[in-house]
């Protein structure tokens, strides 16, 4: 089913139908909330409350844009909205929630994991104006232009946050791990 | 001449132009120094492709469904089916009386109609007729004499006092004079 026909359909009064969009987003949207909020549990009640936002607001989507990145916007306003409120900044280890791969060797295992939990905890480090940039374009898999239409500011601007984030984990990178 | 930060940031995204992209594969392969950061680069969009996607968030699609429904249900409630609260009691009866009321004459013509309806008769009809064309001189007597506007303007004043009831048991307006 085309993502247009099923918005389409949901306009029309057939909810049942936006679990479709659910399905296919949920992951990119509890991404981004679980970056900006270190907690599952919120950041399952945050990602909930994207969805039911994106519903109730469908009318006004433009379908020029990806529905990934009009999602994407959603998530970081509904993000910020939610850190104002509640000052939630705590850390939570998010380990139960993800699928772990246990074929590899048990090393680089290891090592894979620390880094990961290392870049986990720097993207959180990110202010949200660099944060979800970087994310729409590694985990949502948007281009510069698809996520400057979404955030309503300049291709530059986005190109220049994106790289600034990346020279940013670069130099902690090195300064963590020294000279690759 | 080394490469800049931001060219190796658009070679591993493969967004330079065929010869810029050809020319730097050849610096890298003579300058160690460019190399390398190409590789620590690389290693970093390596480390930012594992951050963790693929969540379990099982039964979400229903928790959505669920919550969206429940709000429709709830403002379909709110805006289409509204409760009878005692000020909307109220405001309907004052709209059923003004509108007996305003309508008393007419509704007396219709009674005399549906009662002689079965005696249309001769003498019965003509009495009938001559009922009415007294009662509609009758009307016409109390707009003239200006007794019709006292109804409407009593009528008026009624639906004015049940407006207010009716604003002053909104919740919003409560809110406001509480704050």
């Amino acid at each position: 089913m085309e993502e247009r026909e099923v918005i389409d359909r949901c306009l029309k009064g057939d909810t049942d139908s936006f679990s479709f969009l659910v399905t296919k987003y949920k992951k990119l949207v509890y991404s981004i909330a679980l970056r900006f909020l270190n907690d599952p549990y919120l950041a399952e009640d945050i990602t909930q409350e994207v969805f039911f936002k994106a519903y109730r607001k469908l009318i006004l989507y433009d379908s020029n844009m990806k529905f990934s990145a009009w999602i994407g916007r959603i998530t970081h306003n509904t993000c910020i909205d939610s850190i104002r409120k509640t000052r939630n900044y705590k850390i939570v280890d998010s380990e139960d929630t993800v699928i772990e791969d246990y074929d590899e060797p048990t090393d680089e295992l290891v090592i894979k994991k620390e880094r990961k939990e290392w870049i986990e905890e720097q993207i959180r480090k990110l202010e949200p104006g660099y944060k979800t940039p970087l994310l729409l374009f590694h985990q949502g898999g948007l281009s510069y232009e698809e996520i400057a239409r979404s955030m309503n500011v300049p291709l530059s601007i986005v190109k220049n946050r994106i790289y600034r984030a990346r020279k940013m984990l670069k130099e902690r990178m090195t300064e963590y791990y020294g000279e690759v | 001449m080394h490469v800049k930060e931001r060219d190796v940031v658009s070679y591993l995204e493969n967004s330079l132009t065929d010869k810029k992209q050809k020319s730097m594969d050849k610096h890298f392969s003579v300058c160690a120094l460019c190399r390398s950061k190409l590789r620590t680069w690389k290693t970093l969009y390596d480390t930012i492709e594992t951050l963790d996607f693929d969540f379990k968030l099982n039964g979400l699609e229903d928790k959505v469904l669920r919550k969206i429904k429940t709000q429709a249900e709830k403002e379909f409630e709110k805006h289409v089916a509204p409760k009878l609260s005692a000020s909307n009691l109220v405001f309907f009866l004052l709209l059923i009386f003004t509108a007996s009321v305003f309508f008393t004459p007419v509704i007396d013509i219709v009674n005399k109609i549906t009662q002689h309806s079965g005696n249309l008769m001769l003498n019965q009809g003509l009495r009938w007729l001559n009922e009415v064309k007294w009662h509609a001189i009758d009307f016409i007597g109390k707009i003239q004499a200006a007794e019709i506007s006292f109804l409407f303007l009593s009528a008026g004043i009624m639906l004015m006092v049940g407006g207010v009831y009716l604003y002053i048991g909104n919740k919003p307006f409560q809110k406001l004079l509480k704050n």
